[in-house]
């Protein structure tokens, strides 16, 4: 089924409108050969909403006359210009706030719309079912396709393990399944920002360009990621890794994954190498020499060449490795944000954060 | 002439079989882009990165080195012989790995036992000095137990009972195979979950081992707001659902939360999570010898495993006797006959028999 006008210009991701606008004339490649100000302008808006509000508008609803080929067309050139912009943060920011646009569209939308979209774009395996009283599901869908974006989302309701599943199909009502799609439009928006373009671009979006880099540096600051202090803060320590590092203290048997949680974790707090060798060598009957090579290897010095991250939440229960949320665990799906809100919350309470660990 | 140990022996029967049985030796499906890996008899040491573009090519290999234990990846690489950054994943078969040590039978704790790595003196219980020799490197082993391997049968049942009914494989699409010595292995090849990643295929392993299952999202009374006499679901209910259901007796309830989670325990698989989420897993490739057992790896069709006994049908070895100096041995069976405790014995015992002696280093052969 082909998307009407006004859905191409709600859903510009679908293949029904990279279509459209190559109807209309718009290359990519050539942009010299389209009269396109009001395109490059709706662009610049829908980036600007992104930075500032977090969410790109949708005036279909307000607007009467509004006009569906500049919304249509402005979403590839948005594209453009954030992928020339080249910024991960950015990157992120905006596929996330065309998303949020996608989302809200989604929930209003008709159950066979949602099919039409997906036959338009991943070619999911959805089924509409009947709702009942005893049968509220709306659709069923392959736990394959199902599985690509659940497993971003935190809550219990998304595990697998929580859904009803019959035969390889996974139950979802609307919302759920238009958050799934707004997942995978998500990602999908993100990878075409990645794919980096080498366009000679017309002086008039360069100016464009200018503009919202300036913007972004406006606001670049407030974004900026809390920062692991300069001290290692053992009563920060997450339940999970303050175990493991007793059981190390204790000699007792930590499992490969299990290390391999602790050293990391170590490792990203600000513990140097050489220290965490020396604590596992001391601790344990590990020989030197193997200690020393897993250890640098976590820590990117091997092999690879990347550092790695502690396992996030779900890994760790997976592995039987949490021993039992508290308060800021339910806030965060990772040891190492725990630390960090932890230590925030060690240094509002107490006007001293913690102590150096002692050089043994 | 220096005496020839066991390994040296047990080298020489798995060249024989290995000649006279290569066909029983199935390749798996698309061969050229399978990373091969080989633990040799000498040292134990372990052939990584290989690649076969042939069953002719394998089969030489394993006729003409004659490894202890062969293993393939579950993953399909554009270069299979490169380094591990160097291959080009494109993708991997489900799998999954039940093994009896992950299961807790009654008898789990007692098949450990230590081997003198210089005496070949055997402890059942684990020392830091040898008593025979003074020695303090030892070899921990495991004894094959007939207990242990039905409760891990049982585990791999409820396994394809998720697999088929739960997630919608067919039989054709999963294989099962004798692990060949503890457990049982289950491949899924399709193309429908070659890619999936890792957090996928971890919420597929706490799918079938119960992994943060909240009962309320199955219908079922929330503990903490619970209200009474809710209805649970129908025992026909599908997914976890039903298998709570038809678990729990909702008139003998005392205590929900309780229950609930030991019906969960009852009815999850049993697997290790970690092998099904590694997407670079090297697994023993079915239908060849395992070196700890001197058993076949059989491949099993998924409707007859339950009657499927490895003490029968995973023997490589049915002719023939041998005669063998045995250290130490627990009882164990072979076919219909039981056999041991030995302790100090020099004794002829069917080939098969007197093989998984010599795997298990606690016998040697007497010429
Ligand atoms: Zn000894
Ligand atoms: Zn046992």
């Amino acid at each position: 089924m082909i998307l009407s006008k006004s859905e191409i210009a709600k859903y510009p991701f679908t293949k029904n409108a990279a279509q459209y606008v190559k109807d209309l004339g718009l290359d990519i490649n050539d942009l010299s050969s389209f009269d396109f100000t009001r395109t490059a302008e709706r662009a610049e808006q829908r980036i600007e909403e992104a930075i500032l509000e977090g969410i790109v508008s949708w005036k279909g609803k307000s607007e009467k006359g509004l006009d569906y080929d500049v919304e249509t067309t402005s979403f590839p050139i948005a594209i453009l210009i954030v992928s020339t912009i080249a910024n991960e943060f950015f990157r992120r920011r905006y596929a996330l706030a065309e998303a949020n646009r996608i989302n809200n569209l989604l929930i209003e939308e008709k159950k066979e719309t949602l099919l039409n979209i997906l036959d338009n774009s991943f070619s999911w395996d959805v089924r509409i079912l009947e709702v009942t009283i005893s049968q509220p599901y709306d659709f069923n869908m392959y736990f394959v396709d199902y599985l690509k974006n659940s497993t971003e989302f935190h809550d219990y309701k998304w595990k697998l393990v929580n859904r009803k599943i019959k035969n390889g199909k996974v139950f979802v009502k609307k919302n759920e399944l238009a958050r799934l799609i707004t997942e995978e439009v998500k990602k999908h928006i993100y990878t075409r920002l990645k794919n980096e373009l080498t366009l000679k671009l017309p002086t008039t979006l360069t100016q464009r360009i200018d503009r919202i880099k300036q913007i972004l540096e406006e606001r670049g600051s407030k974004f900026k990621r809390d920062e692991i202090p300069s001290i290692v803060i053992e009563a920060a320590y997450p339940p999970c890794i303050k175990r493991l590092y007793n059981n190390l203290i204790l000699k007792k048997h930590i499992s490969h994954i299990g290390r391999f949680a602790l050293t990391s974790f170590l490792l990203n707090v600000g513990i140097d190498v050489e220290k965490l060798i020396k604590l596992y060598t001391s601790a344990t009957d590990f020989e030197e020499g193997l200690t020393r090579y897993q250890v640098e290897h976590i820590a990117g010095k091997r092999g690879s060449g990347i550092k790695y991250n502690p396992p996030n939440c779900e890994t760790l229960k997976t592995h039987n490795l949490c021993p039992g949320e508290d308060i800021i665990c339910k806030t965060i799906r990772n040891p190492i944000p725990y630390y960090l809100k932890k230590v925030k919350k060690i240094r509002t309470t107490k006007p001293v954060g913690g102590h150096e660990k002692k050089n043994s | 002439m220096k005496k020839k140990t066991a390994k040296d022996y047990v080298k020489k029967l798995f060249g024989e079989y290995y000649k006279d049985n290569i066909v029983e030796v199935l390749p798996p499906t698309s061969l050229d882009k399978r990373e091969f890996g080989f633990l040799l008899f000498k040292k134990g040491i372990m052939l990584r990165h290989r690649k076969f573009l042939s069953k002719e090519k394998l089969h030489g290999f394993l006729q003409e080195k004659v490894p202890s234990n062969a293993y393939y990846s579950s993953a399909y690489y554009e270069k299979p012989d490169e380094d591990m950054n160097k291959k080009g994943w494109l993708g991997s078969d489900l799998l999954f790995d039940i093994d009896a040590d992950h299961i807790q039978t009654p008898c789990h704790e007692d098949h450990h036992f230590w081997i003198c790595k210089n005496c070949l003196n055997i402890s059942k219980v684990q020392t830091e000095i040898c008593p025979q020799c003074e020695g303090t490197k030892f070899n921990e082993e495991l004894w094959i137990c007939e207990k242990c391997l039905e409760a891990a049968k049982l585990e791999t049942l409820k396994l394809i009972d998720f697999l088929i009914s739960d997630l919608g494989f067919s039989t054709e699409e999963i294989d099962v195979c004798f692990s060949g010595q503890r457990g049982y292995h289950v491949h899924i090849e399709s193309e429908s979950i070659r890619n999936l990643n890792q957090s996928a295929r971890k919420e597929i392993v706490d799918y079938v081992s119960g992994t943060g299952l909240k009962p309320v999202f199955h219908g079922f009374p929330d503990p903490e707001t619970r209200k009474k006499n809710k209805p649970v679901p129908e025992m026909n209910a599908p997914g976890w659902g039903g298998r709570l259901a038809r678990e729990i007796k909702v008139k003998k309830i005392r205590n929900w939360q309780k229950d609930l989670e030991n019906a969960v325990q009852k009815q999850k698989a049993s697997v290790d999570t970690v092998v099904t989420i590694d997407l670079h897993r090297l697994i023993r490739l079915p239908t060849t010898l395992h070196g700890k057992t001197g058993f076949i790896a059989a491949k099993i069709q998924t409707t007859r495993l339950e009657e499927f006994n490895p003490f029968t049908d995973a023997l490589a070895f049915k002719e023939g006797t041998l005669t063998i100096h045995i250290n130490e041995s627990d009882k164990f069976r072979i076919g219909e006959t039981e056999y041991g405790p030995f302790k100090h014995e020099t004794i002829e015992l069917p080939l098969a028999a007197a093989v998984l002696l010599l795997c298990k280093n606690v016998a040697q052969p007497v010429e």
